[in-house]
């Protein structure tokens, strides 16, 4: 016992360990797709990586389905479900949405990054909350570079092709360059096989993948919101010195984009240009109408998990300003109303532009936002959902459909308005 | 190649070996202009059907003399088709062509365009 005591001692009087240092943040780092990105010789960020990623993903499968369905003759010269070079559900996802959720990878991999190092390094954590939040970010690296995450999403993704697959060889499905032969006899073309057993389940992994990032980061959204956060209500951002949060959301519209325009748009294009559906046929409205409202939604909602310590924080602010700035015009008022006039000391010269701060102050508490979006942000997000289904308008507009669709909109504003 | 590793080498070697079967079978199967497309009794089957599906009150369309034309890329139904209009009245008999990607009803479409589109889809009987 005695031999304890001076090491205890020794251990009181030394300086306090030095706080841990947080995990660096990162939603992709070491994970599976970065080590194989890493072993092709394309892990870098840099601008001439990422255009070798895209080229690496088309050329493993839009070209490649090219060369066979020329080979085996789905080529013509007419707009046909037979004719590959026809089908542009294909150049929609394999030339425009693959390579948009390549470099929304990368975006959403910076921007997240960033937002996560503001938590810690603009003090917005407080110090003795923050090895909970390096806890936090250690369980995320655990999850991202778990190879269990990536091995359902590979799974998902080969469900999902043969969801489409399988419909092809039921009851009277439509000729098309995927699946050739008599009823009975339908085989895949050698461009199906690549279509459904590589090019689709990458596509679908990609954007699965992306999914299951963006669900890890509202995870980390969701604990940092439990902890104590330093709000400042006079923060110039108005909402509390976490605005940059709201630029990281803001940066998921590459990602919306590339959803919209590989899993949206062009199956319902494909619907309307090649099975001939109208546009008030449920199966094409309802996935733009599902699409243009979840969207920007499920990268909004998680941003109101800050609500209740912005507005309390609001709340308490305002209180004190209000305490504050009643001490302060009572001062004011007992000196320059109530008083006979006399030679005014220096202190009492600096009441009137105290006051004025006040009044500055409190512009920023009364506009501080419970929410931390801006419209900026909110601007990118619907921005890409409405830019995502545009591409649509040129098919619309072909068939005459956009006319409709401009018609029912008139009607429906006019009704809005008329209601008023 | 020498930076890659053994399991991205194993992975791009088996997609090469795949490409290289599929070509090999794309080569020694050419589909030949019509093969991929289904026979006419069932493609009009088809049509019928989806023309039916466009229209209101699918189940009391009633369809005539509907029969398979044109050649490829154009093939598509012809006949006549009597169906309900949107108030619920029966429109008589009138002149369809539909295809995979067409579709055209006289009354829809002015009598002398109807009788061209006829005259140039509907000719050639299959």
């Amino acid at each position: 016992m005695n031999a304890a005591r001076p090491s205890q001692h020794l251990r009181a009087s030394a300086p306090a360990p030095a706080p841990p240092a947080p995990a660096p943040f990162s939603l992709f780092a070491g994970d599976w797709m970065q080590s194989t990105y890493a072993d092709l010789g394309l892990g870098s960020h840099r601008r001439w990586y990422k255009t070798k990623r895209c080229a690496a993903a088309i050329l493993v499968t839009y070209l490649p389905m090219a060369v066979l369905a020329w080979r085996q003759g789905l080529v013509e010269g007419a707009v046909s479900p037979t004719n590959f070079f026809a089908d542009f559900a294909a150049y929609a996802c394999f030339l425009v949405g693959l390579p948009l959720f390549l470099i929304a990878e990368i975006v959403i991999d910076t921007s997240t990054r960033e937002a996560a190092e503001e938590f810690m390094s603009c003090g917005v954590v407080c110090p003795e909350d923050a090895p909970s939040v390096v806890r936090v970010q250690e369980t995320l690296r655990r999850w991202r570079e778990s190879r269990a995450p990536d091995a359902v999403c590979v799974l998902l993704a080969y469900a999902l092709s043969l969801a489409i697959l399988v419909p092809q060889f039921g009851h009277d499905p439509l000729p098309t360059w995927h699946v050739a032969g008599e009823p009975g006899s339908r085989h895949l073309t050698a461009a199906g096989y690549w279509a459904f057993f590589v090019a689709l389940p990458l596509l679908d992994y990609v954007w699965l993948r992306l999914i299951f990032k963006t669900l890890l980061w509202i995870y980390y959204l969701y604990h940092v919101s439990r902890v104590r956060l330093a709000l400042l209500p006079t923060h110039p951002d108005l909402t509390g010195g976490i605005g940059f949060v709201s630029e990281a959301q803001g940066r998921f519209a590459v990602l919306i984009l590339a959803y919209g325009i590989s899993n949206v748009a062009a199956p319902v294009g494909y619907q309307i240009a090649v099975q001939d559906y109208e546009l008030t046929a449920m199966p094409v409205w309802g996935p733009i109408v599902g699409f243009i409202i979840g969207a920007p939604l499920l990268f909004t909602l998680p941003l109101f998990m800050f609500t209740k310590q912005l507005y309390r924080t609001k709340r308490r602010a305002l209180s004190a300003f209000r305490e504050r700035a009643v001490e302060h015009l009572r001062d004011i008022e007992k000196r320059w109303l109530y008083t006979e006039h006399r030679e005014s000391l220096p202190e009492e010269l600096r009441m009137p532009a105290e006051q004025t701060m006040l009044d500055g102050l409190y512009g920023r508490i009364h506009h501080m936002r419970v929410v931390p979006f801006d419209l900026r942000s909110l601007g990118q997000l619907i921005g890409s959902t409405l830019g995502s289904m545009a591409t649509l308008l040129p098919l619309l507009h072909s068939r005459s459909e956009i006319n409709e669709a401009v018609d029912v909109l008139g009607k429906l504003l006019e009704h809005l308005g008329g209601s008023h | 190649m020498a930076i890659l590793t053994q399991a991205s080498s194993r992975a791009v070697l088996a997609l090469a070996v795949l490409f290289a079967g599929l070509y090999a079978y794309a080569w020694r199967n050419p589909l030949a202009a019509d093969a991929h497309l289904i026979d006419p009794e069932r493609f009009r089957a088809v049509e019928v059907e989806r023309l039916k599906a466009g229209l209101p009150d699918p189940a009391r369309v009633r369809v005539r003399d509907e029969f398979v034309a044109g050649s490829k890329p154009w093939i598509v139904v012809c006949g006549e088709v009597n169906a309900r209009d949107e108030l619920g009245n029966l429109t008589g008999f009138r002149r369809f062509i539909v295809g995979p990607s067409f579709k055209a009803m006289g009354g829809d479409v002015e009598g002398g365009v109807m009788d061209a589109l006829w005259s140039a889809m509907c000719a050639r009987k299959r």
